[in-house]
Formats: structure tokens, C-alpha cells, sequence
């Protein structure tokens, strides 16, 4: 949250100075009224199309324009983890939270007959 | 075919990217077990591309390839670490030159697992499974890693980009989503065990 958030995304593709193909796009009002602008360059130096830095630019701000709240579980086998997978959108009820996340990870660490399952989130 | 004698596992499921595992196995026991199937720790891990199966309670959460084992050796413990990668990784090893114009971006997925696998020696048996049709795409590889450029056009990295995975079973899937919608799987103070709140 705050200083990670994304509302101007510049990607850099393939040539240099004027050459360049480059792309910019900007987070809705609804974004950069919240949290300012607050940019970030990424280089994609393969890249020839202008259409695919746009779309990486759009997927950028998608992930990262406002706050996630929940990103991440430690949770244990009381629900059975191969019922749920990457993917799936799960319910977390947490504080005053309680709301659908979708999970983007899903771990195992098993260590002298214990197991824990780690779930991070979009 | 062995089976190991784990001390510690960790398995990594990641949407649109490699899957992990990591197995560590004290050196002596390893060594006992093997000469107990018949083989021995050097043939496990020196003698070509090796594979893994972990298993939990008769279903398989993960299948990949043997990276790079390392052992630790100390004056009280020998311990070795077993680090494995999903199929997906086995293209990072492997490049493409093809080019595409206004094609699915699946289809070029697949297109560049199909022409990598197509090479002598080059094929570790992935197969096409469903690849839905999502959005057209220009491209023009030179020389580009296969995992990665799959993975740049899964919807972590562009829009409109697809889902996808190489299954334990080696089946390449591409969708615009996977996974569903559970809102009956509830994680709460019951089964939570720690939270990061951002």
C-alpha cells in the first residue's frame, strides 16, 4: 500500500531515443485521486509492438493501482488443500474482513509431520 | 524409480509461472533407503535428467524435474537438498526464432512448445491439452527463452492475457481463466495460522 501503488505505467520496448517504441498509460481518476501519481518505468527491450507494451501497461495498473488488503495466509489442513487450488476464488474472513480473493500461490511446507499451507492472493 | 525419505518439503503452485519443490533428506538414511531399492545416491542424482513425484495422501501435488542437488557437510549432520522445477522450466533451456502474425496468443504457445519439441532430443512429452482461443497477438521471437515468452503473455503480465499450466501430467492447458469460484471454502480464525494485511 501507499508508496507501492502503480498509477502511470511507462513501458520501454525495443530502439533507442526517438526509435523507441514506448508506451504510457495512467490509472483512472478513481486511482490517482487516492493516491497520487506515482510512476514506474519497466523495460521490455524485445518487445516490438506498441499494442503489447500497452497491454503490459494495463495489466500493471490492474494489479497495482489501488490496495489489496489481504495478500497472504498461513493456514492449516482444516480445510482440505486439494480442494482448493491457484486460481480459485476462496473466502477470507479475517478482523472485519470478509470478502473473495483469488489465489495466485499455493505452498506446502511439511517439516516432522506438521504442514502448513501458504496461500498468497491477487 | 526410488522412493526418498524426506525431512522437510516445501511444494510452490504459482498461477502462470514455474512450480517449485524442495526436498531435504539427511545423507545417511538417503543412502541406506537406496541401497535398499537398489541403487545408490550418486545413480539417483548424477546419472541424467531426473524427475520427481510428490505424493500427499494418494494425490499428486506436484511433478518436475532434479535441478541442482546440493549436500552439506558438517562434523554432526551430512544433509542433501533436492531442488526441483515444474515441465514449464525444462523451457527455459530451449529458444525460439518463430514468428507470428495476428495469431492466438495460445496457438503461438503452443506453437513454440510444438517447434522446441519437435528438435532431436528436444521433446520431454508435453502434450496439448484445451487451449482456448483468447486474444490474436503479433510476434516476432529472436532467439527468446520459451518459458519466459509464454509466461509474458499470461494475464499476470498483459492484459487480456490467458491463463495457463503444463499439468504434473505433462498436458499444456491455456484458458482465459483457470480456477473457479468457491466462496464456500472459507478461511477464518479456525484454520488461519497467520495473515499479512496490506
Amino acid at each position: 500500500m501507499g508508496l507501492n501503488i502503480i498509477t502511470q505505467s511507462h513501458q520501454l520496448g525495443n530502439g533507442s531515443g526517438s526509435d523507441q517504441v514506448t508506451a504510457v498509460k495512467t490509472a483512472s481518476s478513481t486511482y490517482t485521486n487516492k493516491w497520487y501519481l506515482q510512476e514506474k518505468y519497466t523495460s521490455n527491450t524485445s518487445v516490438i509492438e506498441v499494442t503489447t507494451l500497452e497491454d503490459a501497461a494495463d495489466k500493471e495498473l490492474l494489479l497495482n493501482q489501488d490496495a489489496n488488503i489481504v495478500t497472504s495466509l498461513s493456514v492449516n489442513n482444516h480445510i482440505d488443500p486439494t480442494s482448493y487450488d491457484i486460481g480459485d476464488n476462496v473466502t477470507v474472513k479475517i478482523l472485519e474482513l470478509n470478502a473473495l480473493y483469488r489465489i495466485k500461490t499455493k505452498s506446502y511446507q511439511v517439516s516432522q509431520g506438521s504442514e502448513v499451507i501458504g496461500l498468497e492472493f491477487y | 524409480m526410488a522412493e526418498l525419505p524426506a525431512d522437510t518439503l516445501n511444494v510452490v503452485r504459482k498461477q502462470n509461472e514455474i512450480w517449485t519443490a524442495s526436498i531435504n533428506i539427511d545423507y545417511a538414511l538417503l543412502q541406506k533407503k537406496l541401497i535398499a531399492q537398489s541403487t545408490t545416491v550418486d545413480n539417483v542424482l548424477r546419472s541424467g535428467l531426473r524427475t520427481v513425484k510428490i505424493v500427499r495422501d494418494g494425490v499428486t501435488i506436484f511433478k518436475g524435474i532434479l535441478n541442482e542437488p546440493t549436500i552439506s557437510y558438517s562434523d554432526t549432520a551430512v544433509n542433501v537438498t533436492l531442488p526441483f522445477k515444474s515441465w514449464l522450466a525444462y523451457f527455459q533451456k530451449r529458444f525460439t526464432s518463430n514468428v507470428y502474425s495476428n495469431t492466438d496468443a495460445g496457438a503461438i504457445a503452443w506453437g513454440i512448445i510444438n517447434t522446441a519439441q519437435g528438435v532431436t532430443d528436444g521433446s520431454i512429452g508435453v502434450t496439448m491439452g484445451t487451449v482456448a482461443a483468447t486474444k490474436n497477438r503479433d510476434r516476432t521471437f529472436d532467439r527468446d527463452e520459451i518459458a519466459n515468452a509464454i509466461m509474458k503473455m499470461s494475464a499476470d503480465n498483459v492484459k487480456d492475457g490467458f491463463d495457463f499450466e503444463i499439468s504434473n501430467e505433462k498436458v499444456f492447458t491455456v484458458a482465459a481463466r483457470l480456477g473457479s469460484d468457491k466462496p464456500a471454502i472459507v478461511f477464518d480464525n479456525i484454520s488461519i495460522l497467520g495473515a499479512n494485511i496490506a
